[in-house]
């Protein structure tokens, strides 16, 4: 009977007695100075793997972009307590909304996070968010937290994970950078969310923007369901984020600079699609594209739509859990076959071939709705003709493709298209036969 | 009678957690030497004469005695290592072998990002392959239009993958460690430009003997232990035959409907104008096999 609430009691007191130090060294630490002590490894791991993200070529390059972080980077203001503090800001291509930052003041921001901001002071939100991270020695004082032999052991798991996929650059880069930075308690989180929010008001800019960072993230399919570990996502509940900041639903942006941020990103939208697409990841890319084109109807993102409906191939729109049971089976064995495998399994139901029907119905509609807009978009007449073969509608497949090739004689797929065009060559020969 | 059932029950299962223990050991790449390849390229129809190797990727692990932790920086002069070590060993077998260097790389943005994705498709297949290498034989797995489009840009028949995992032991681990001493695994893949299909892979983990491999060998004769595990891996990677390379891809006929190395796309183009007129909006013809 009164077990209960004396483990509840003792529980309590063990948690506060646990969180002494961290909350301790947080109000005594600051901004100000911190020897990281036996944890100097971390900011000695963090430059090597700065030279890992350079050597496999997961850096983003955008000076335009780059130069705006600078600009806002310098606005902030961001307090470098200790020497071994040197902020950097790098792009890292990966469609998943997020950033991290490491012990040394490395600040990663991934492509698909700058992709779904609206202005700059959402991005000076972001920002200020991870620079407190770095400047009140989260990494450190976690590590401390945490003990290093726990640390250790997940460290070594994580080590093992990135051996055992070896080298996917998102797995490894959310691995490393998970590991390095050690998922920060939901308190760290939160202390990080307001924090970032006063140095982005002190810059100068709207600190209302950081509700409207935070409900794209709980408005993303990524972050609902996500494939892969997020920090954003994990490292705290992101509606207790929402609440936390007292942020009202809906909020407004109230950015002035929205045409012109937008303008700059836009390269990383269309990365940012098609990179979830390659990655066969067909839902998150559709989400992200159509959220992009109910701000702004642009012949690219209408591509970008086609290309996600094209990729979902037999899927459905839903999640697994919500979709048919032929796909639910599909999912389960995911892991273990190939991405063709997959398909052909959706497709030797009924379930399947319907639903493949309707996404390349949507697909030519999205592409046709492009070409409404410009029709010399050679990407449009390349995805129209994909979706029409596959419906094996080949006079007009290669009516498509031809304009394609015209459009793009130097494209890099070229002989691609040409050796479908080929097949198609050989089909209508094989029927003039048959017909004559 | 209950005794013998369950024990007839136990041992049941005991076998079958064997042979299902076996059969995952045959057809995992995770022991020894592993090599698969199609037929079309062990007979030539897909054999590619000119190689390019992307850089590969080398992970190197310290092995203490209870955790281990990532070497980063000491695993570059790893790839490096490599990365030359099969060049040398296909340039002997015959292949002109073109290796991509970082500065390729930085010289080259499309490059950049053809060899990103190819990579990123690569390891989602290798996760597969590993767990089933023998089924390379089959044709199952393929790195799709990202080999196809970076081996066209890079103007050669086939593009290599190669990975290492190398782990190094302390001398304490090598000693005491309950799990033996240091490893190095390594394989490479190769996907051809016309199917962008993975039709060769060859693997191999090299337990380094009794005490296994230790981080001072490592890390002292990178080149050694490289060279080693290459000659072991590719122990089995056919000669090139330029001569008869070329007569079975004219001959061939593969998955994809026909040669476009030599077809002029305006020649197709223009056949194919002349079809659609003579079709002009007629009906389709009958769906191709796919």
């Amino acid at each position: 009977m009164g077990w209960t609430p004396l483990w509840g009691l003792s529980t309590a007191v063990l948690l506060l007695v646990s969180s002494l130090p961290l909350h301790g060294a947080a109000v005594e630490h600051g901004y100000g100075p911190l020897d990281p002590g036996r944890q100097a490894h971390l900011v000695e791991n963090a430059a090597e793997l700065e030279a890992l993200f350079e050597r496999r070529n997961l850096r983003y390059r955008d000076p335009e972009v780059e130069a705006l972080l600078g600009r806002i980077v310098e606005r902030l203001q961001p307090p470098a307590p200790d020497e071994y503090i040197n902020y950097r800001i790098h792009l890292v291509r990966d469609p998943s909304p997020m950033a991290f930052a490491l012990a040394d003041g490395q600040i990663y921001l991934h492509t698909g996070l700058l992709a779904r901001l609206e202005n700059e002071a959402q991005l000076a939100v972001a920002l200020g968010h991870q620079i407190h991270h770095v400047a009140a020695h989260h990494h450190i004082l976690t590590y401390r937290q945490e003990g290093n032999q726990q640390a250790g052991i997940r460290v070594a798991a994580g080590i093992a994970d990135v051996l055992l996929m070896n080298g996917a650059f998102s797995q490894m880069a959310h691995h490393f950078a998970v590991e390095a930075k050690m998922r920060f308690s939901p308190a760290f989180e939160a202390e990080a969310d307001r924090s970032g929010v006063q140095l982005a008001a002190a810059a100068g800019y709207d600190p209302r923007e950081a509700c409207r960072v935070l409900e794209f993230m709980l408005a993303d399919p990524e972050v609902a369901a996500p494939d892969l570990p997020q920090v954003w996502a994990t490292s705290a509940d992101l509606r207790q984020r929402f609440d936390t900041l007292q942020c009202p639903e809906n909020a407004e942006p109230a950015g002035e600079d929205h045409e012109a941020f937008r303008q700059l990103m836009r390269p990383l939208v269309e990365l940012t699609v098609n990179d979830y697409v390659r990655a066969d990841r067909p839902r998150a890319a559709l989400g992200l594209a159509e959220m992009l084109l109910r701000r702004r109807a642009e012949p690219a993102l209408y591509i970008a739509v086609g290309d996600a409906w094209q990729a979902l191939g037999p899927r459905s729109r839903a999640v697994p859990d919500s979709a048919g049971e032929a796909e639910a089976n599909a999912s389960r064995s995911a892991k273990r076959m190939t991405r063709e495998e997959r398909v052909e399994a959706l497709l030797a139901t009924e379930e399947g071939r319907t639903q493949h029907q309707d996404n390349l119905t949507h697909a030519a509609a999205a592409y046709r709705q492009a070409l409404a807009l410009d029709e010399g978009l050679p990407d449009a007449h390349r995805g129209l003709g994909d979706a029409l073969y596959a419906t094996d509608q080949y006079r007009s497949a290669a009516r498509s493709y031809m304009t394609y090739l015209r459009l793009a004689p130097d494209a890099l797929d070229k002989r691609i298209v040409t050796d479908r065009l080929v097949e198609i060559t050989h089909l209508l020969r094989q029927d003039k036969e048959e017909t004559s | 009678m209950t005794m013998n059932v369950v024990h007839l029950r136990a041992w049941g299962v005991a076998l079958a957690v064997l042979l299902g223990s076996q059969a995952a050991y045959g057809q995992a790449c995770v022991f020894g030497a592993c090599t698969a390849m199609t037929n079309e390229f062990r007979t030539m129809e897909l054999r590619p004469q000119t190689i390019a190797l992307l850089p590969p990727q080398a992970n190197l692990k310290k092995k203490k005695m209870l955790m281990a932790e990532d070497m980063v920086a000491e695993s570059e002069p790893l790839e490096e290592s490599l990365a030359a070590a099969l060049a040398k060993r296909l340039g002997e077998l015959g292949y002109d072998v073109k290796i991509i260097t970082r500065a390729d790389v930085e010289a080259d943005p499309v490059l950049a990002d053809l060899l990103l994705t190819a990579n990123q498709r690569y390891d989602e297949e290798r996760e597969k392959i590993i767990v089933k290498f023998r089924e390379v034989n089959y044709r199952r797995y393929t790195a799709g239009d990202t080999a196809r489009l970076l081996a066209d840009h890079l103007d050669v028949d086939a593009v290599g993958y190669a990975r290492m995992e190398a782990v190094g032991a302390t001398g304490a681990a090598q000693a005491f460690s309950p799990t033996g001493g240091g490893q190095i695994r390594m394989d490479l893949a190769i996907a051809h430009a016309r199917t962008g299909d993975i039709e060769a892979f060859f693997g191999i983990t090299d337990t380094g003997g009794m005490f296994g491999k230790s981080l001072d060998g490592i890390l002292k004769k990178p080149d050694k232990h490289t060279a080693k595990v290459t000659k072991k891996a590719t122990k089995n990677f056919p000669k090139a035959d330029k001569v008869l390379t070329a007569q079975k891809l004219d001959a061939s006929k593969v998955r994809t409907a026909e040669l476009t190395e030599e077809s002029d796309a305006e020649q197709v183009l223009s056949e194919l104008e002349g079809l659609l007129e003579q079709g002009g909006g007629s009906k389709e013809p009958a769906p191709a096999e796919r």
